[in-house]
């Protein structure tokens, strides 16, 4: 299987869609996933040990990704550890809703350094270390709301947009590195976090009957995703952002 | 295996993309159907490949472009193997020619086989698909969709076709669990791309970021994760499997 034997480090990895995609690329061996998480110390640790039930070597990392001291830290302990990595996947996000009106300047810098800086900062310190290496698979994650005008979610939608131009410029500038970057970009999708949405019920419901796939996605929808591009199975495939949204792009 | 018990119908299959296609379906556990137009020694090495390494696999001739042949496919995909999973159109054909003195039939060839041709066997294949409520549909497409060229404006327009047709019957079919996607490969070593590799490779591959050209089997495994469950929310996308060509 194409990622045995890797160093993996996945960022917002110990819930959600992080959490899936630690498992599915646990089922192909890696040598040791770094799953890098913000708040939630339980949910590291039940990750961890799930991860490691998988016969893989796990560990995580706390990090706010908007820091950039952190982010640095954080490279720095996976070089001290593995002298390596093969696959770096940004995943962590936070949004914060609200009409494009009122989006204060506070509130649009901290989405852009959670949600976009977080990415382009990641890439770098990954590249770093990657072309040490003779290469490597940086993965970033998005949604429509990049491309689409989603109620409430102009701070996030700009930020994934500009996660999505950045998949294009750091393909270009790392192809030499024989360093693919790739992004998925999902729809909607059924996690913990959604469910703190106060309209999270009504959303479901309208977005199950657009969707033409019938259904909204599930956090398994997207790992198994994620694991091909992080696969020498898909080294062809740069700069891409590839969508895994049921359809519901085609009928907006 | 991944796709252990299904059974695919992969177009244009004696060589070049469609037969690494062929292939790398079979590799993962598919049986077979080998189609091919006028290459039937070629279509029988394919096959050869795929039951030497234990798999199983039939040519069958058609030409995609004409209805009854395609009826023949499909019937005789059902007749050999009793199910239908995947389809993958990938037989096409290239007649490259400035507009002004482009024969009409090189037009009205390179629509037939390139567009028709995926429709005819879309719509063939899906009476089995849809009583089932499952299928997974690949059409290969091109880079030539999205960028213009000189010299194959029937070529290109075959292929915006194909890109379109997929998205409207990926809403179409959703309902119906089946799946319709399409990769566009960017220049793969192939016959079809070998007098622009000849003629204009430094200019080819400057526009390339990997600095080199695709192979077959770059395609193959891409097709190979669109037809299969890894891919089970990805519908109506357009892959691009360029090493960045266009960026």
């Amino acid at each position: 299987m194409s990622n045995q034997g890797r160093i993996i480090l996945i960022t917002g990895g110990t819930r959600g869609i992080g959490k899936a995609i630690a498992l599915r690329l646990a089922a192909e061996k890696p040598e040791h996933l770094v799953v890098a998480y913000c708040m939630n110390h339980d949910a590291a640790r039940a990750t961890v040990a799930e991860l490691q039930d998988l016969g893989v070597g796990a560990s995580s990392i706390p990090v706010d990704v908007s820091r950039s001291e952190l982010v640095r830290e954080m490279f720095l302990d996976v070089r001290n550890r593995f002298g390596r990595l093969d696959v770096f996947i940004s995943n962590a996000a936070r949004a914060s809703f609200g009409p494009v009106a009122s989006l204060s300047r506070r509130s649009w810098q901290r989405m852009m350094d959670l949600n976009a800086h977080s990415f382009l900062q990641g890439a770098q310190l990954a590249a770093e270390l990657m072309q040490e290496n003779g290469g490597g698979k940086i993965i970033g994650l998005s949604s429509l709301g990049s491309t689409f005008a989603i109620p409430g979610y102009a701070g996030l939608g700009a930020a994934k947009a500009a996660v999505e131009a950045l998949t294009r410029y750091l393909a270009a500038e790392f192809a030499p590195l024989k360093i693919n970057v790739n992004t998925v970009s999902a729809g909607f999708v059924d996690t913990e976090s959604m469910k703190l949405n106060p309209e999270y019920e009504s959303l479901v419901s309208y977005l199950r009957s657009r969707t033409p796939a019938g259904r909204i996605a599930r956090p398994e929808d997207v790992s198994g995703v994620v694991a091909f591009l992080c696969s020498d199975d898909a080294r062809w495939i740069h700069g891409q952002v590839l969508l895994a949204d049921g359809g519901l792009s085609l009928v907006l | 295996m991944l796709m252990q018990g299904q059974v695919a119908v992969v177009t244009g299959a004696s060589r070049g993309i469609g037969r690494a296609v062929a292939l790398e379906l079979a590799a993962a556990g598919a049986k077979v159907v080998v189609n091919f137009k006028a290459s039937e020694e070629a279509a029988v090495e394919t096959v050869n490949r795929i039951v030497a390494a234990g798999g199983e696999a039939i040519p069958f001739q058609a030409d995609v472009s004409k209805e009854s042949d395609v009826k023949r496919l499909s019937a005789a995909a059902m007749r050999q193997f009793d199910r239908l999973d995947i389809l993958v159109c990938n037989a096409g054909i290239v007649r490259d020619g400035l507009a002004a003195a482009m024969p009409v039939d090189d037009w009205d060839d390179v629509i037939e086989t390139n567009l028709k041709g995926p429709f005819l066997c879309i719509k063939e294949c899906l009476p089995e698909m849809m009583h089932r409520k499952a299928g997974s549909i690949v059409v290969i497409s091109s880079v030539a969709a999205v960028h213009g060229g000189r010299g194959h404006c029937n070529y290109s327009a075959s292929k915006g076709g194909v890109n379109s047709m997929v998205k409207s019957l990926a809403v179409e079919l959703a309902p119906r669990r089946i799946r319709v996607n399409a990769v566009s490969p960017g220049v793969i070593v192939t016959d079809m791309t070998q007098r622009i590799r000849d003629f204009a490779e430094d200019e080819v591959l400057a526009g390339i970021p990997l600095k080199r050209f695709g192979e077959v089997e770059e395609v193959a495994k891409a097709v190979r994760f669109l037809a299969s469950d890894e891919a089970s929310y990805i519908t109506g996308e357009v892959l691009q499997v360029t090493g960045g060509l266009g960026l």
